[in-house]
């Protein structure tokens, strides 16, 4: 396999790990105020997301990093074309982080009260613009030749929000929703994982509407059928059709293996019709970015393959390590003092 | 502060807090002269800063998330402060005995990191 097509597939990994991951995050986050119906609730279903966010978020980053070694045509175009949507993405992940982090500082309900309104609206827009931008990706976008001799999106703002994107973006946003639910039946107790259970029952089968209708769509759309995406389209409504029923007979653990594998397999899905192109345009096949012409040297690549190599392995396993230390459930009643802000511990030494 | 003793100086108070700042500048000093001494290079030698440009990024769109960044860090940075104020105004804390309800804790397991 050439470097070309192994640095595809990596690339690809990454964004299925990263949506596998931050997918539920932006789950929980949009859930927030519907499984809590006091302060100690909100802090338990912010617990579970605590010590992993911010790793999941480390995928993301990758990803574009890999992009922009490994791929730099298609990183240009893509992030220059899809300036503004990424900038509001951007400004989303920026706040959800600070919210996250800061929510619990204060004692005051009207501070809370505002981060989670910002880790609300901040956990929605990305996953509803993901599916837009992946969406708009394989589908094809306008490309041209620049006369620098770059091939330059030239299409606006509101070219990106199209019918089969905005239906792209309906499902990555129930799709996380359910996901996000699912976790939280796996890593809480009490009433959060009742509510939490309810509200995945709910969501997976929205999701599986707008799922199947985007695949459907996805595969007429192809200029021939290609079995491999066929195959992998059924495999994904398999996959979430299983972890619905786990999920309607309480088994969490096996709910979120499913919704993970279907995450898995719609992600390679979308890549898998990509293949061998990076960035179809829609003002015909010469303008399109492939694999080859958009790719770095054999020797960035060849340093970057084994970089990869070395480091992979130990990454996955510290932020498995991660998830193993924190896998115990967490529930409303071990909150200590939840109206108490964390930066208001009481100080015994001053006390005296 | 060898043989346990304490800095008996007035100069050390207001030395320490200066400290703090030190960082911050060094790292920003660093990044401006990075950034303005190697135009018009943007890879020294090799590509210059105009080459670099995005032709499909209009200039009013930069503008605008310039404008927005900065405002989002500055809001950020405010909020931030006050925080470490407030920190600061506490004063400094125990460690809880989670486990020993005579001292808060209650005999629960609660969460040592809450978020």
């Amino acid at each position: 396999m050439t470097f070309q097509s192994t640095w595809f597939l990596l690339i690809a990994v990454l964004w299925i790990g990263y949506f596998i991951l931050e997918g539920f995050d932006f789950g929980v986050g949009m859930l927030l105020p519907f499984v809590s119906r006091n302060e100690a609730d909100r802090r338990a279903v912010l617990t579970t997301l605590g010590p992993v966010w911010d790793g999941n978020e480390v995928w993301l980053l990758v990803a574009g990093g890999a992009t922009f070694a490994a791929f730099p045509e298609w990183y240009a175009t893509l992030f220059s074309g899809f300036y503004l949507p990424l900038f509001l993405i951007l400004v989303s992940l920026i706040v959800r982080g600070v919210a996250f982090e800061y929510r619990s500082k204060y004692g005051k309900a009207q501070w809370r009260q505002r981060w989670d309104i910002a880790i609300f609206v901040s956990s929605l827009l990305p996953a509803l613009l993901w599916g837009v931008a992946f969406a708009n990706i394989v589908r094809g976008v306008p490309l041209e030749k620049a006369a620098s001799g770059s091939i330059e999106y030239t299409g606006g703002f509101f070219n990106l929000l199209n019918p089969y994107a905005l239906l792209g973006g309906v499902v990555t946003l129930t799709v996380f929703i359910t996901h996000g639910a699912v976790f939280l039946s796996l890593k809480t107790a009490g009433t959060i994982r009742d509510r939490a259970q309810g509200i995945a029952k709910l969501f997976g089968l929205i999701a599986a509407i707008a799922a199947v209708s985007f695949l459907l769509w996805t595969n007429l759309s192809l200029p021939e059928i290609k079995p491999v995406v066929l195959v992998l389209s059924i495999a994904v409504a398999l996959f979430w059709v299983a972890g619905m029923a786990m999920n309607f007979i309480r088994r969490e653990g096996w709910a979120f293996i499913f919704s993970a594998l279907t995450i898995l397999t719609f992600v390679t899905t979308l890549f898998t019709a990509l293949y061998p192109r990076v960035m179809p345009s829609s003002l015909g096949a010469q303008f399109d970015l492939t694999i080859t012409n958009a790719s770095s040297t054999q020797y960035t690549l060849k340093v970057m393959t084994v970089v990869a190599v070395i480091m992979t392995p130990i990454v996955l396993i510290y932020q498995g390590w991660t998830y193993w230390v924190f896998r115990k459930r967490v529930s409303a009643s071990q909150i200590a003092h939840p109206e108490r802000g964390v930066l208001d511990q009481v100080s015994h030494t001053l006390q005296q | 502060m060898r043989k346990g003793g304490t800095p008996q100086g007035r100069w050390f108070a207001p030395a320490m807090i200066f400290l703090h700042f030190i960082p911050l500048l060094a790292n920003s000093f660093g990044w401006i002269f990075t950034e303005t001494a190697r135009q018009p290079w943007a890879v020294f030698g090799l590509i210059k800063t105009s080459a670099g440009v995005s032709q499909v990024v209009s200039a009013g769109a930069v503008l605008f998330t310039m404008i927005a960044f900065t405002a989002l860090y500055g809001i950020l940075a405010f909020i931030e402060v006050g925080l470490i104020l407030k920190v600061i105004k506490n004063g400094p804390t125990e460690e809880l005995d989670y486990e020993d309800p005579a001292l808060g804790g209650s005999d629960q397991q609660n969460l040592v990191m809450s978020y």
